[in-house]
């Protein structure tokens, strides 16, 4: 008895000791915001992809916006075209050359100059088959070619009008990446060794843990909007990845992360009265988080039904209850702050059961063998919602679930893992909702989701009429025209109830209160690091 | 004489060992391979490249090859070092799992010891006879058999909230203790039994002290089968931090293995569950091995 | 006291549990969420509003009906895998031997995953995946524990008689090993509930929003702040369920 006592105090004994070991033992860490200057900024998704040519994410511009500028920039105030690398530009009167007059005394991260040529080199690899770009390449729209007039001047032709060129140019996926870099890394390489000309240096990249930056000391040529006056302390950001949702907060909290991008509205609503913590929650223009109704498939092809579905969502309490009122409730293919958003969306197809279960009905849909759910000819009304994880959409696909399960209406959904199975199952067509959307200023973005063809086009509808539209909006400089016709395009949609919108997006960051002049550019997803400085007055 | 059946013995666990590996790759290289698509599909579906340019690009990783003429060439390069290269990434997959490893062992090895110590302790102590000693410890190993992973994760989490990014402690006691309840369970459980063994009642009947009787007759019987559980537990731990190392934001193997399976990228899981049976047989052989020293009964291979 | 539990158990897997006065699991009523604890909801409501009460009843015979044909997958094939390696002709047995060792070699994770994203993430898919990737160490119990019966002069005795090695298993080894395989067997189902919410921790599990006690931790971790109860109660609804069917395994192998 005696003896198991003492065993049992040793026990006691050794527990402790093992852990006081392991814990001094443990190596010091790189990424603590003890040490001066560095901040750690918490990305949200992991993305296997970070080349801005290449890849898609908007994680990657989050990161890489610090690391290389533009031709042209977007005021953060105003959203206005202001001078980047260039210094000036001017269009061709048929809309088909942009020339760009260059900065001088510009040196990217690696010392190589920038210039013309540099300018060529990108656009030859964004435009190169065999890096497969995502997005890049679209942004420059009916691009044709270039033309090097001097050093310090080039020309960008273009087969036809294309008035969001200089929206394309700049955004990240168009930064200026030094040339030397590009020959001297592989395509797949380069993202590792990355080379621009922005306020931060690309350090390193260690796929799935972390992207670190360091500021460049030479950073003199940023656009209008950086002043000297205004650079911050931060001299190094570590990015690391923070993908599980409900323990963001606590990284910020416990001082793991200084900002943070993505917290959960409860969370971010429980914040309020906390002065340790600063919210940011910013807009994103774009596409509201909606779901694309599938035209090609029992019962979505029937625009009645498609209409039916819009009246009989409470978006409100939709975004009451998941969102926690933080972000305006969508009604069109637009959002409330995105250039072009056509006001008269505002209210379309409000929750109205009685429109809903009298649209049903009229199309033939009624429950004939008495089990709850509405049939036509022996088809149960189902439908197949396909969910990805992010962004709360499992919650709001719930309750849309629900809702429409008080009217008859059957709701199958399909959770998939990650963006490459979101792509597979939209590519078999088994479904007919699914979630989707993308982000930007310029109404472009509507193009690839309802052309007919579009790559984007995950509604399957076509209309020669919505073609024309948004062709000509894309071709037309005048900003009050396409004004005009983005309205209409944005009518036409909604008319044929292609989607089911649901909120605007708003991205709930929040930083450390230590730290300050963090701002966000106008698309929203992307902060300007190069202001932030972290400030501790206890010190 | 005798030297020579010692180095036929050692020769034929090798060879099963290697079996088991080149088995497990075998079977890894080709259920993966039963998924429709790869990574280069879905990745190339985003871009404007057409059907022939996908098709070019599958076509230089070897992708559009007859499966078995994959089989042959994965294993041609695996005997040149080369496990080939990631298909999300391009980078290779030797530097990918480099990568991942040292904080992956870091992880695992400490875990190890936590559930060696906690696991063998908590066993001894729920075994005693006396109640008042049994009770906090067989209460403990249960509660930890019972309670998912990731539960007392986010307990620990939200409750301790230390800065956990960087720091080994709180991941390293959550995967021990987890890892180490099957061993404290299994050991007391023998522990238990053999107590009630004869040869023991004729020891005590004997004489012998108590503390002797423990040390030299019943510890290491209870440890024989003690040790399969420890030697599967170890074989497991490699690929079983994923959840440990999502819920504390650890890099890692486990998240490379589940990234990595989720996006089809072939090189890299046939990579990690390369390593991974390789980690599983060698727990398993030391496992062989410390049971032989300990009962020279024991064959090592029928 | 054993017998009880068990009944109570099969019983509640079986018996639909539409004719309790239940909320609907699935209703949601958005006005309502994160309630703690009330006379309306006497365990409280979710982030969606759902009744907590409610979803934990329906949610717990979700998860044991899915570990239970998780572990009858695991334990028909484990078993016969494992005895299989005393009936198959003896050269073969060292392939089948080491085929095991290989299948146990390869994660576990990712032989579920791999069935989840070839089925598609189902209750069924689910159960295979949770239930095959226990196959291999299910087979490597059942033969250690017929190789024990196996040296038992009772066998050496039947061997000696000319039976052949398919009678020896069915008559002899099966009767023998039946008992603490049960046991057994009630592990792998205590660790099918673990494993399968494990799989919905992981986003690959059961269809969100299904009332089941894996999904409603796994949500229930997303307003663990605003409304602890919903991670609270399907925690402790879960360790208390693997806990006593740990016990049930422990005191039948006692027996």
């Amino acid at each position: 008895m005696l003896r198991r006592l003492s065993l049992f105090v040793a026990f006691l004994i050794f527990i402790p000791i093992l852990i006081a070991i392991t814990t001094i033992a443990q190596p010091q860490t790189e990424t603590t915001s003890t040490e001066p200057g560095t901040i750690v900024y918490g990305l949200t998704l992991d993305p296997s992809g970070f080349d801005p040519h290449i890849n898609q994410s908007a994680e990657l511009g989050i990161v890489l916006r610090q690391v290389y500028d533009t031709l042209v920039y977007r005021d953060p105030q105003t959203g206005r075209f202001v001078p980047g690398l260039a210094q000036s530009w001017s269009v061709s009167d048929d809309g088909l050359t942009y020339t760009f007059t260059l900065k001088q005394g510009v040196k990217f991260h690696d010392d190589t100059p920038f210039n013309a040529a540099a300018v060529a080199a990108n656009l030859d690899r964004i435009t190169n088959p065999e890096i497969a770009s995502q997005k890049a390449i679209f942004l420059l729209g009916p691009y044709e070619g270039y033309d090097i007039i001097d050093d310090y001047t080039i020309r960008i032709r273009l087969t036809q009008p294309y008035s969001p060129l200089l929206d394309g140019l700049s955004q990240v996926y168009l930064g200026m990446a030094s040339p030397s870099a590009l020959t001297e890394y592989s395509p797949l390489r380069y993202q590792y060794h990355q080379v621009g000309t922005g306020p931060f240096i690309f350090e390193e990249y260690v796929p799935h843990d972390r992207i670190v930056l360091r500021r460049n000391p030479d950073y003199t040529w940023g656009p209008s909007f950086y002043t000297p006056e205004m650079m911050g302390n931060v001299e190094r950001i570590v990015y690391n990845f923070f993908t599980d949702p409900p323990t963001r907060i606590l990284s910020l909290e416990n001082g793991d992360a200084q900002v943070m991008g993505e917290l959960l509205p409860a969370d971010a609503r429980a914040l309020t009265g906390n002065s340790e913590i600063q919210l940011y929650p910013v807009a994103i223009p774009g596409q509201p988080l909606q779901f694309l109704m599938n035209t090609q498939r029992f019962p979505t092809d029937q625009r009645s039904i498609r209409q039916a579905l819009l009246f009989a969502t409470n978006r409100v309490a939709i975004v009451d209850t998941v969102f926690q009122s933080f972000s305006p409730v969508a009604w069109g293919p637009l959002t409330a702050n995105s250039p072009f958003y056509h006001s008269g969306m505002q209210g379309l197809y409000a929750y109205d059961i009685g429109q809903a279960e009298s649209l049903l009905s009229t199309s033939g849909f009624e429950d004939t063998d008495n089990d709850g759910w509405l049939d036509f000819g022996g088809a149960p009304l189902q439908i197949t919602i396909i969910v990805p994880p992010w962004g709360l959409i499992p919650e709001v696909a719930q309750l849309i679930q629900d809702q429409w399960r008080e009217i008859g209406i059957q709701v199958i959904l399909e959770p998939v893992p990650n963006f490459p199975t979101l792509r597979e199952k939209i590519a078999e067509g088994e479904y007919n909702l699914v979630a989707f959307n993308l982000f930007g200023m310029d109404a472009s973005h509507l193009n690839s989701m309802y052309l007919s063809g579009g790559v984007n086009n995950f509604t399957g509808f076509s209309s020669q009429e919505l073609d024309n539209m948004l062709l000509e909006a894309v071709r037309e400089v005048e900003p009050q025209r396409r004004q005009v016709l983005y309205q209409r395009a944005q009518e036409i949609i909604m008319q044929e109830a292609l989607i089911l919108p649901i909120r605007d997006y708003v991205n709930l960051n929040a930083s450390d209160s230590r730290i300050h002049g963090l701002i966000f550019d106008p698309y929203g997803w992307f902060p300007l690091m190069y202001g932030v400085s972290f400030i501790d007055e206890a010190q | 004489m005798k030297r020579n059946s010692v180095l036929r013995s050692v020769l034929q666990v090798v060879t099963s060992y290697v079996f088991i590996v080149w088995l497990a790759a075998t079977f890894a290289f080709f259920a993966i391979r039963l998924l429709p698509g790869d990574a280069i599909e879905a990745k190339l579906a985003l871009s404007a490249a057409s059907p022939a340019a996908i098709a070019e690009q599958r076509a230089l990783l070897g992708l559009n090859l007859p499966i078995a003429e994959q089989y042959l060439q994965f294993w041609v390069n695996l005997l040149r070092g080369d496990l080939g290269h990631s298909l999300t990434s391009g980078l290779p997959v030797t530097e990918l799992i480099g990568n991942a490893l040292p904080s992956t062992l870091e992880l695992a090895l400490s875990a190890f010891l936590v559930a060696l110590i906690t696991g063998l302790s908590l066993g001894v102590l729920s075994a005693a006879t006396s109640a008042h000693i049994s009770f906090l410890p067989s209460l403990l190993t249960n509660l930890l058999l019972s309670v998912p992973i990731y539960w007392t994760g986010t307990l620990m989490l939200f409750f301790f909230n230390a800065p956990s990014q960087s720091a080994l402690f709180a991941p390293m006691l959550l995967l021990g203790l987890h890892t180490g309840a099957p061993i404290a369970r299994v050991f007391s459980a023998s522990l238990k039994q053999i107590r009630h063994a004869p040869y023991l009642f004729a020891a005590r009947a004997k004489g012998l002290r108590a503390r002797r009787l423990l040390l030299r007759h019943t510890l290491p019987l209870a440890l024989l089968p003690t040790l399969n559980v420890i030697g599967l537990q170890a074989g497991f731990l490699l690929a079983g931090t994923v959840i440990t190392e999502i819920l504390f934001q650890r890099r890692g193997v486990g998240r490379l293995l589940l990234a990595a399976t989720l996006e089809q990228d072939y090189p890299l899981v046939q990579g990690i569950v390369l390593l991974a049976a390789i980690t599983y047989t060698l727990a398993n052989s030391i496992t062989a091995l410390i049971q032989r020293l300990i009962d020279p009964r024991i064959e090592t291979v029928s | 006291m054993k017998r009880l539990v068990i009944i109570i158990l099969l019983l509640y897997m079986a018996i639909p549990m539409t004719w309790l006065p239940l909320k609907d699991p699935q209703l949601t009523h958005a006005a309502a969420n994160r309630q703690p604890p009330n006379a309306v909801y006497l365990l409280g409501t979710d982030h969606l509003g759902r009744d907590v009460l409610s979803r934990l009843i329906y949610g717990g015979q979700h998860t044991l009906r899915i570990a239970g044909l998780a572990t009858l997958v695991a334990t028909s094939i484990g078993l016969v895998w494992g005895l299989g390696l005393y009936i198959l002709p003896k050269f073969t047995r060292p392939l089948f031997y080491h085929s095991l060792d290989a299948l146990l070699a390869i994660p576990g994770l990712l032989l579920a995953l791999l069935i989840l994203t070839l089925l598609g993430q189902s209750d069924l898919s689910l159960a295979l995946a949770v239930g095959v990737s226990q196959i291999a160490a299910v087979a490597r119990v059942s033969h250690g524990l017929a190789k024990q019966t196996y040296h038992q002069e009772f066998i050496t005795a039947a061997k000696a008689l000319g039976a052949s090695s398919w009678h020896i298993t069915r008559h002899h080894i099966l009767p023998n090993i039946l008992p603490p395989f049960i046991a057994y067997a009630g592990v792998i189902f205590a660790f099918s509930i673990l494993n399968s919410a494990g799989l919905s921790f992981l986003g690959v599990g059961v269809v969100p929003g299904t009332p089941d006690w894996g999904v409603m931790l796994a949500e229930g971790r997303y307003a663990f702040r605003a409304a602890p109860w919903v991670a609270f109660y399907s925690g402790l609804a879960i360790s208390l369920t693997v806990w006593s069917i740990n016990w049930l395994a422990d005191s039948w192998q006692k027996h």
